[in-house]
């Protein structure tokens, strides 16, 4: 859990991405992008403090997906899309990319952790829900014990 | 299929076997408090993917790293006869007193062997990496490996040769300690000893 922890939380330095989007920028335009180093790029853009890089790292991941046959290469794109999405609070289709993983890895215990991780997440926003809910029933239960009181008093 | 990092360190904080273990996604962490000489250290273990699409994300990883597990398998020649990539890496990323210590997994299965033992003894005693020859399925020297890491480390530290301020030697001292040792520290943000096990899958 810990390390699902640290996948949601810590953010990579701003220096650390510059130095990737350097290399990047530099192989696009020798023509030299290789999945390589565009997936390196897209490692950190997802792990960005800055909501936009997350949006661009999925971006380029979903390309590196599109673009792949191997099944190990697209099993690690999928986790990074995942982490990607939570990061933007994202949760149902974090867990979508996940499942996939799951469903051909049901043993996986990295992205069980990490699903594992968004689902409480999502309880814990959901609970403010709830919370509410249950204070509007709360409400009505009060009114209807109030008319009912009405109504033995008569 | 890999050459038993992961597992190597599941059986060296759980003690268990892990089996049927996927490719590691990045990265992952495990710790584990130990002692040498009396001393508690914590020990901080990065296990890092051995694919290439992870090359850059591995090597992020070296900096800071007191020392190094260098895994093969010992019953397919192509992952040992990479170890020389894996080691440039370590020794150009890393600061000279990292301890690297090269490991032959899969010692259990010595039928299927394709690299003796006696091959990488001499390969690890020309690179000056300490060596020995591991089973994450029995647990056959698993916590001799790590243990002698820390141990290195340890030693290095008190001959004055990993010096404790630089802001890389991978070692951090338990902030109230009152004596002059190398405690590892336990606060949350304590890096203990890290160790990188790595090589290619």
């Amino acid at each position: 859990m810990e390390n699902s922890e640290k996948l949601l939380e810590e953010s990579v330095q701003p220096e650390e991405i510059q130095r990737y989007r350097i290399v990047f920028e530099k192989a696009r335009e020798a023509n030299q992008l290789t999945d390589q180093n565009k997936f390196s790029f897209a490692y950190c853009l997802v792990r960005s403090a800055v909501k936009s890089d997350v949006r661009y790292g999925l971006k380029l991941l979903k390309e590196l997906y599109d673009s792949t046959r191997k099944d190990d290469a697209k099993r690690d794109y999928l986790f990074y899309l995942a982490v990607g999405n939570a990061r933007l609070n994202e949760y149902e289709a974090a867990i979508k990319f996940l499942d996939a993983i799951l469903h051909v890895q049901p043993g996986n215990h990295q992205a069980k952790n990490l699903k594992d991780e968004i689902t409480q997440r999502m309880t814990r926003d959901g609970y403010v829900g709830m919370g509410i809910a249950v204070g509007a029933g709360a409400l009505l239960l009060g009114g209807l014990t109030a008319a009912a009181m009405v109504l033995l008093k008569k | 299929m890999g050459v038993g990092k992961s597992c190597l360190l599941h059986q060296f904080t759980e003690k268990k076997f892990m089996a049927d273990c996927p490719h590691t996604i990045g990265v992952e962490f495990g710790t584990r408090i130990i002692e040498v000489n009396g001393q508690k250290i914590k020990l901080q273990i990065w296990d890092t993917a051995g694919q290439e699409r992870f090359r850059a994300v591995t090597r992020s990883y070296y900096r800071g790293a007191a020392g190094a597990l260098m895994v093969y398998d010992i019953t397919r020649r192509a992952t040992y006869n990479h170890l020389s990539g894996w080691l440039t890496d370590a020794r150009s990323l890393t600061n000279p007193n990292t301890v690297i210590f090269l490991i032959g997994n899969k010692g259990d299965l010595d039928g299927q062997r394709e690299v003796t033992y006696d091959e990488a003894k001499r390969f690890a005693e020309e690179n000056d990496l300490l060596f020995l020859e591991t089973s994450a399925k029995t647990g056959d020297h698993v916590e001799d490996a790590f243990i002698e890491t820390a141990r290195k480390i340890y030693q290095n530290i008190q001959d004055g040769s990993l010096d404790l301020n630089a802001a890389e030697s991978g070692v951090q001292p338990k902030p109230t300690t009152t004596s002059r040792s190398p405690n590892g520290a336990s606060g949350t943000d304590g890096s203990g000893q890290s160790g990188d096990s790595k090589c290619q899958c």
